[in-house]
């Protein structure tokens, strides 16, 4: 069986879920029912299995169904269940690094890209000044870097449409000719 | 014979440059559609990336509102600290210029949760099933720490100084004791040891001389060289004081800087000799 991975959009909506009741729930929040809880417990055991495995798809499925119910937070008897909610939150921030670990990004410099974290993740704070920071990088915004890309390719496209049209042109010419 | 010659030779080229058109035209086209695709899927690509970074951060802030919700301390730490590891290459590198805006609102809405276990008691009594946990300090004097460089990169001083004296323990005073005009009230708890807050301290000292010589700068007639503020404790005044001489010459004039290390001289002999003097060493600690 080959689990989809989650669009990005239906994360972005996970991310956006209120935590408070709405009036599209009544102003109510979810109501416990034995079974509920074991599909929570059963959906948590899976997170927390695809986090440990490294299968991001595993986690953000399980993740997606898992936010879904609205626990009451003053309600002590839910407790446990808001834990495993708070938890697989964390679980899925950590877990979309591989997400963005498998991305194509722009390949590093001749250099290489600034060594932020060593192989063992132990920092260098020596790393140069200056040099290029790499894409993936959490927190860090390369808008700047694909803007800058994208904008070489534009120029590229636009001289190869008029050196297309030159052709088109200088063969209706030869046939005149 | 040389007009045969000449005919064949124009029909040569007429065909050959026609063949080469189609050919270069033929080429040129699948170039220009390919690279199209490239900068699109590039566009794509690096819109996702940003995406996905982004919902790294969302997470972890609706975790820790979730955390803070039900008053579970050692959830929002845990929280703040996942976010700290996870982008602590941003903080280390001062790349604040080109962070993530959601960074920041994390910083903020982060400094808040921990607050709401250390500045009142009652609003931190844990909820029926949870232990009440201990705030670990250095945590949010680290979090004070990069939003006031965040500030201080953007060149927002006001905002960078406000940030770090939440972090000091004391709002800022001049020498005379009193607290400055528009201080900020203490919000750090006294039992954060001097040890943890010297940092914060000597970010704040620094920033505030920053701030007198952008006002020097950009003032009709120049402004006064600013006091370094004190922080209700010598050790502390001693570090306000010399992290202030330290800086370079176009900040600090070489004759003020001497001035500032008799100054911390002066303290170190009276202020902190006498608070040496009632120390009890057989039950210092570390923290």
């Amino acid at each position: 069986v080959v689990i989809p991975p989650v669009p990005i959009e239906e994360l972005e909506k996970l991310a956006l879920l209120s935590r408070t009741p709405s009036a599209a729930t009544g102003g109510k929040y979810t109501a416990f029912t034995p079974m509920l809880q074991l599909h929570q417990r059963i959906l948590y055991s899976v997170a927390t299995l695809g986090h440990l495995l490294g299968n991001v798809n595993l986690l953000q499925n399980a993740a997606r169904f898992l936010l879904q119910p609205l626990w009451d937070p003053s309600d002590p008897f839910v407790r446990e269940l808001l834990d495993m909610q708070v938890h697989v939150q964390y679980l899925l921030a950590d877990n979309i690094i591989v997400r963005i670990k498998a991305l194509p990004f722009k390949k590093a410099p001749k250099e290489g890209f600034v060594d932020l974290q060593g192989a063992e993740g132990e920092l260098n704070p020596a790393a140069g000044a200056g040099q290029e920071v790499d894409p993936r990088c959490l927190g860090y915004d390369s808008a700047e870097v694909s803007k800058r890309t994208t904008e070489v390719y534009y120029v590229r496209v636009l001289f190869s449409t008029v050196v297309f049209c030159i052709a088109e042109l200088s063969w209706w010419r030869s046939l005149w000719l | 014979v040389e007009v045969v010659v000449a005919v064949k030779a124009s029909i040569f080229w007429s065909v050959a440059a026609r063949f080469f058109w189609i050919l270069h035209a033929y080429v040129d086209r699948t170039f220009t559609v390919l690279t199209c695709a490239y900068a699109v899927v590039l566009l794509q690509v690096s819109e996702e990336t940003r995406s996905l970074k982004r919902l790294v951060v969302q997470f972890l802030q609706l975790g820790v509102a979730q955390a803070v919700s039900v008053k579970d301390a050692y959830a929002v730490q845990n929280g703040v600290i996942y976010f700290w590891n996870l982008h602590v290459h941003i903080f280390r590198h001062s790349l604040y210029t080109q962070m993530l805006p959601e960074i920041v609102g994390f910083l903020t809405s982060a400094i808040a949760a921990v607050d709401s276990f250390t500045v009142s008691a009652a609003a931190a009594a844990p909820t029926a099933g949870y232990e009440s946990a201990p705030v670990d300090h250095r945590l949010r004097l680290s979090l004070l720490e990069t939003l006031s460089s965040y500030y201080e990169a953007k060149g927002m001083l006001a905002e960078a100084i406000d940030a770090a004296n939440k972090g000091t323990g004391a709002g800022s005073a001049p020498a005379g004791g009193k607290p400055a005009k528009g201080a900020p009230p203490q919000d750090t708890p006294p039992e954060v040891p001097e040890y943890l807050r010297k940092k914060i301290c000597e970010q704040s000292s620094r920033l505030v001389l920053l701030q007198g010589a952008a006002a020097a700068a950009g003032g009709k007639g120049g402004a006064k060289p600013s006091e370094p503020p004190t922080f209700g404790n010598a050790f502390l005044n001693v570090f306000s004081v010399i992290i202030q001489a330290e800086q370079p010459a176009p900040l600090m004039a070489k004759e003020t800087a001497v001035a500032l290390v008799n100054k911390a001289v002066d303290i170190l002999e009276k202020d902190v000799e006498a608070d040496l003097s009632v120390l009890d060493f057989n039950t210092l600690s570390q923290v």
